[in-house]
C-alpha cells in the first residue's frame, strides 16, 4: 500500500463501524420507520374521533367501514381506536417485559456461568426452582399478596404486570446467558485478559457480555411478542389490564368469543402484535449482525 | 429468495388474508330448533365430555363455596329427595315425601319421619341405613366441620332410628324447608371420618356414592372422571358408562372442544344461543330455559381495609343511601337488557321466580338528572377532570374522590360488558368506578382465604346468585344482621353488612312457618325494604342452560337442578 493511500485512510471507531453495518440492514432500517409508526399512531391515538371507551352497543359487531375503519366490537366501540390505544399499553408492557426479564436473565446467568461452583449450583437450582413452578400458582400467590392491598391503583398498574411477565420469564435468558458464559469463559481472549490482572467485573462486563450481545438480542426479540400474549393471558385470573382499558392482549382475548361471527375483532390486535414483533426481530437481525465482530459488512 | 424478501411475500400475503376475512360476516343464524330432540339414542353406553371452567375443590357439597360444585357433585350424590324441573319435590333415596297427610309430618312440624327405600346400597356394597341420615345431621351441625351449607340443620334437636329404614327427625323450631332437609346428598359414616375433620376428609375428592356415578380418577387441574355405580338404586341406571368433567379455563378452547365434538356438554358458555347456535352449528346448540340466576350489585354499607369485617364504621362512600340511590339512577336497564346483555329479563328484587316470586316495579329508573342531584345533595361535587370529590360528604373527608371498584369473577364476558357498560354509565354522572375481576377461588374464596365479600375489603361486588326451592336458609344468610362474616361466623353471607330490624323481622316471620302465603308476604316486605335501603340492586335474569350435543337425550334443564341433576337418564346415541 502507498504512502499516499496509508495517509488518504480514516481511522473508524467501533461505534461508526457498528452503525455503519446496521444502516446497511435495510430490513431494519425499515422495522425501525414501520415501528415508529406504530408508536407514533399509538401516541397520536386521542386525535381519533372516537374515545376508546366510548360505548354504542345498539352498533355492536359491525364489520368495518368507513366510518369504523376496523368494525366495532361488542358494546359498539371503535376498534381502531381502541387498537390505538391498546398499543400504548402493549408496547409498553412488551419492551419494558423483555427488558426487565432480560435485566434479570443476564445477572443471573452470567454470575453462575462465570463463577460456576457453587454459586452456579445454587442460581441454576432456583432457575430450576421457578421454571418447575406451575405459572398459574405464581399467579395465585402474587395475587393473593396484591388482593389485599387497598391501594387498587396500584394492584391494576401496568407495572405490576410488567413484573409479573418478567418473574414469569426471567429463566429462559439465564439458562442462555449460563451456557454463553460458560462457553467463553475459557476462550484465549478471557485467559489472556486475567494473565495481564483484568478483574473478574471487568472481564464480564467488557469481554465476555459484548460477545452475548448477538444472544440477547435474539431473546429479546422472542420476548416481546410472548410478553405482549402472556399480559393476555394475566386476565383471566384478576391480573393485566382490566377492562374497559385496551390493550391488544385483552382485546384479542375478548375477540376469542365472537371468533366466528366477528372475526376481524381478532385480526386488527393480532396484526398489531404481529407488524411490531416482525419489526423488533428486524431490528433485532440489524443490531446482531451490526454487533457481531466476525461480520463482514 | 432472501429472508428479507421471504418477510415482505408474507407480509403482502397476510394482508391479502386480512382484507378477505374482513369482508367475511358470519352467515345468519339459522332459526334453532326447539326441542332440541336427539337422534334415537343408542339403549345405553358411552361415555359423555363435559367441559367445566374450573375445577371443584371438593365434591361434598356442604363445603362448597362455588358453585361449580354441585354442578360436578350431583353426578355422585344422592340424597333423600330433590327439586325437577317442574318446582316439585320427588323422593330419590327416600320412598315419599313426608306429609302431614301421611302422618309422615307432625301437626305442629316439629317431627318428621323418612323411610328409605329398602335394599339401598353405597357404591362399595354398604348397605345405605337411617344411621348414614342421622350421621349426616351430626356431621353437618358439628361446630367444627367447616360446613358452609348449614340448610338448616341447627334447626334438628335430635333424630331417632328405630329401625334401619326410618330416621325421625325432632326440630326445635319449624323449618318450612323440610322437603329439602337431606337434598344434598346423605353422608355415608362408615366411609368418611369424624364430623370435626370433615374439610381434610378423604370422602370429599372420592366419595363412596349412592349417586349414579363414582370418581375412578381425579387429575387434578385436568379431568374428574367418573364411571356408572353398579349399586345405584334405579335399576339399568344410569345409562351411560362414563362422565369426564375436562377443566378449561379458555372460553376459546371450550368453544373449540363442542366444535370439533371433542366435549359433548358445555357448562356455562357464556355466549347468547345466536352466538353460540352458530359456532357449533351441526354439532349441538345452547339448551336454555328462563332462569334463576339473579344479576346483582352488591354494596358493601361498611368501611373496607379497617381490619374490621363488621358493619361499622361506614364505608365513605357508598354508606350514604343517597349515593346509592345516584348510582341506580344512573343505570339504563333498557340498554342493559336489550343491548349490552341481550337475552336476559329485568329482575327488580331476589325474589324473581318460584312459588315466592314478588314483583315489585324498579324504583331507581334510568334518570340522570336525578342521580346527579341525588349525589350533590350527598356532598359530592364534580371536580374537573369530571369525576367528583367530596365536599360536605356524610362520611367522607372533604377532597376524598368519588372512585369505586367493581369486582367480579373472571372467565365470563357476559358479565365483563355488564361491568365495563356501567363504567361508563356511572362516568355520565361523575363517579370512577374501576373494575377488577378475580378468579372464582378469590370470589367465593372463604374467610380464612381472606375473601373480599367476607373480609369486608371490597366496595361493590359484582356477581349472579341464586334461590333455591325453598329460599329462606339462603335469604336469611345474605341479608339477617346476624349473618355478618366473622370470625366467630365464617359462612355467614351478608356480605353487604346489612343491618335492618324490620329486615330482621321479615326475614324470621317467613322462617317460622310453613303456611306459603304468609310466607311469600314477609318476602314481599323484605324485597320493598332491599330496594328502598339498596344493599344490593338486582338487575336480571340470566336464561339457563348449557351447550349440548345433539346425540345426548335423556336430559331436562331445569333452574332448580345443576348440569347433572338428572345425569342418570341421560343416552348417548352412536
Amino acid at each position: 500500500m502507498t504512502e499516499a493511500a496509508l495517509n488518504s485512510y480514516e481511522a473508524t471507531s467501533l461505534t461508526q463501524l457498528t452503525l455503519r453495518r446496521f444502516f446497511r440492514h435495510r430490513m431494519a432500517l425499515l422495522s425501525i420507520g414501520v415501528l415508529a409508526l406504530v408508536i407514533f399512531s399509538a401516541l397520536f391515538a386521542p386525535l381519533s374521533p372516537y374515545g376508546p371507551t366510548e360505548q354504542n352497543p345498539s352498533n355492536d359487531l359491525m364489520p368495518p367501514s368507513l366510518d369504523h375503519w376496523f368494525g366495532t366490537d361488542d358494546l359498539g366501540r371503535d376498534v381502531f381506536t381502541r387498537t390505538l390505544y391498546g398499543g400504548r399499553i402493549s408496547i409498553v408492557v412488551g419492551l419494558a417485559a423483555t427488558a426487565l426479564s432480560l435485566l434479570v436473565g443476564v445477572v443471573v446467568g452470567a454470575l453462575a456461568g462465570y463463577f460456576g461452583g457453587w454459586l452456579d449450583n445454587l442460581l441454576m437450582r432456583i432457575t430450576d426452582a421457578f421454571l418447575s413452578l406451575p405459572s398459574l400458582f405464581v399467579l395465585i400467590l402474587i395475587s393473593t399478596v396484591l388482593r389485599d392491598m387497598p391501594n387498587s391503583a396500584m394492584r391494576n398498574s401496568v407495572w405490576i404486570v410488567v413484573v409479573v411477565i418478567a418473574v414469569l420469564s426471567w429463566m429462559w435468558p439465564a439458562r442462555l446467558i449460563r451456557g454463553a458464559f460458560l462457553s467463553m469463559r475459557h476462550h484465549e481472549f478471557v485467559i489472556a485478559a486475567e494473565s495481564v490482572g483484568v478483574g473478574d467485573w471487568r472481564i464480564m462486563l467488557r469481554h465476555i457480555l459484548p460477545n452475548s450481545v448477538g444472544l440477547i438480542i435474539v431473546q429479546a426479540t422472542l420476548s416481546v411478542g410472548s410478553a405482549i400474549i402472556i399480559e393476555s393471558g394475566l386476565s383471566y385470573l384478576g391480573f393485566g389490564v382490566q377492562p374497559p382499558t385496551p390493550s391488544w392482549g385483552n382485546l384479542l382475548a375478548t375477540a376469542q368469543v365472537y371468533a366466528l361471527r366477528a372475526p376481524w375483532l381478532m385480526v386488527f390486535p393480532g396484526l398489531m402484535i404481529f407488524i411490531t414483533t416482525m419489526s423488533v426481530n428486524h431490528i433485532g437481525d440489524g443490531l446482531r449482525d451490526a454487533f457481531d465482530p466476525f461480520s463482514v459488512r | 429468495m432472501n429472508s428479507s424478501k421471504r418477510s415482505v411475500v408474507f407480509v403482502m400475503l397476510l394482508l391479502a388474508f386480512v382484507l378477505a376475512l374482513s369482508g367475511c360476516a358470519a352467515p345468519p343464524p339459522q332459526q334453532a330448533d326447539t326441542g332440541g330432540e336427539a337422534a334415537a339414542a343408542s339403549d345405553g353406553g358411552g361415555q359423555v365430555v363435559l367441559i367445566i371452567p374450573e375445577e371443584p375443590a371438593t365434591l361434598n357439597q356442604y363445603l362448597a363455596v362455588a358453585a361449580i360444585v354441585r354442578q360436578v357433585a350431583d353426578a355422585t350424590t344422592a340424597g333423600l329427595s330433590l327439586v325437577d324441573q317442574n318446582g316439585d319435590f320427588q323422593p330419590v333415596l327416600a320412598e315419599t315425601i313426608p306429609s302431614i297427610a301421611d302422618g309422615t309430618v307432625s301437626e305442629d312440624f316439629l317431627t318428621v319421619t323418612w323411610k328409605l327405600r329398602p335394599g339401598l346400597l353405597w357404591s362399595d356394597g354398604t348397605p345405605i341405613t337411617s344411621d348414614d341420615v342421622k350421621f349426616t345431621w351430626e356431621a353437618i351441625s358439628n361446630p367444627d366441620s367447616g360446613a358452609v351449607l348449614s340448610n338448616d340443620f341447627e334447626k334438628i334437636s335430635s333424630i331417632d332410628t328405630p329401625d334401619e329404614l326410618t330416621a325421625v327427625v325432632h326440630y326445635s323450631e319449624v323449618n318450612s324447608a323440610y322437603p329439602m332437609q337431606f337434598a344434598y346428598g346423605l353422608l355415608p359414616r362408615h366411609a368418611t371420618g369424624e364430623p370435626n375433620e370433615m374439610e381434610k376428609w378423604e370422602w370429599n375428592r372420592a366419595p363412596v356414592t349412592a349417586g349414579a356415578f363414582v370418581v375412578s380418577e381425579w387429575n387434578s387441574g385436568d379431568s374428574i372422571v367418573m364411571d356408572r355405580n353398579p349399586n345405584y338404586y334405579l335399576d339399568g341406571q344410569p345409562y351411560l358408562d362414563r362422565l369426564i368433567f375436562k377443566v378449561v379455563p379458555d372460553p376459546g378452547a371450550q368453544m373449540a372442544m363442542m366444535i370439533q365434538g371433542e366435549g359433548q356438554v358445555h357448562l356455562w358458555p357464556g355466549a347468547t344461543k345466536e352466538d353460540y347456535d352458530v359456532q357449533v352449528e351441526g354439532e349441538g346448540q345452547l339448551q336454555e330455559v328462563p332462569g334463576q340466576w339473579n344479576m346483582a350489585l352488591r354494596f358493601n354499607l361498611s368501611k373496607p381495609f379497617d381490619d374490621d369485617t363488621g358493619a361499622t364504621p361506614p364505608h365513605p362512600i357508598l354508606g350514604d343511601l343517597k349515593v346509592r340511590q345516584a348510582l341506580a339512577h344512573a343505570i339504563d336497564y333498557d340498554t342493559i337488557i336489550n343491548d349490552v346483555n341481550p337475552g336476559v329479563s329485568p329482575a327488580t328484587s331476589p325474589f324473581a321466580y318460584g312459588w315466592y316470586r314478588c314483583d315489585i316495579p324498579r324504583t331507581y329508573t334510568f334518570d340522570q338528572e336525578k342521580a346527579n342531584a341525588l349525589l350533590e345533595e350527598a356532598g359530592w361535587v364534580m371536580g374537573s377532570d369530571g369525576i367528583r370529590v367530596a365536599s360536605g360528604a356524610a362520611n367522607a373527608e372533604d377532597g376524598t374522590r368519588l372512585s369505586l371498584q367493581m369486582e367480579g369473577y373472571t372467565n365470563f364476558q357476559p358479565l365483563v360488558k355488564l361491568e365495563e357498560a356501567l363504567v361508563e354509565m356511572w362516568k355520565a354522572v361523575g363517579v370512577e368506578a374501576t373494575i377488577q375481576n378475580d378468579d372464582f377461588s378469590i370470589i367465593f374464596g372463604s374467610l380464612a382465604d381472606g375473601a373480599p365479600r367476607k373480609t369486608g375489603n371490597f366496595d361493590i361486588l359484582i356477581y349472579d346468585s341464586s334461590l333455591s326451592i325453598d329460599p329462606q336458609a339462603t335469604i336469611a344468610g345474605l341479608f339477617h344482621s346476624s349473618a355478618i362474616p366473622s370470625a366467630d361466623n365464617p359462612a355467614g353471607a351478608n356480605y353487604s353488612r346489612w343491618v335492618n330490624a324490620e329486615a330482621d323481622a321479615a326475614i324470621d316471620l317467613a322462617g317460622s312457618t310453613v303456611d306459603v302465603p304468609t310466607r311469600q308476604a314477609a318476602y314481599c316486605d323484605l324485597a320493598n325494604l332491599i330496594d328502598a335501603e339498596l344493599p344490593q340492586l338486582h338487575l336480571y335474569l340470566f336464561t339457563e342452560g348449557y351447550g349440548a350435543t345433539d346425540k345426548l337425550s335423556g336430559y331436562a334443564v331445569s333452574i332448580w337442578g345443576s348440569l347433572t341433576w338428572d345425569a342418570q337418564n341421560w343416552k348417548l346415541s352412536q
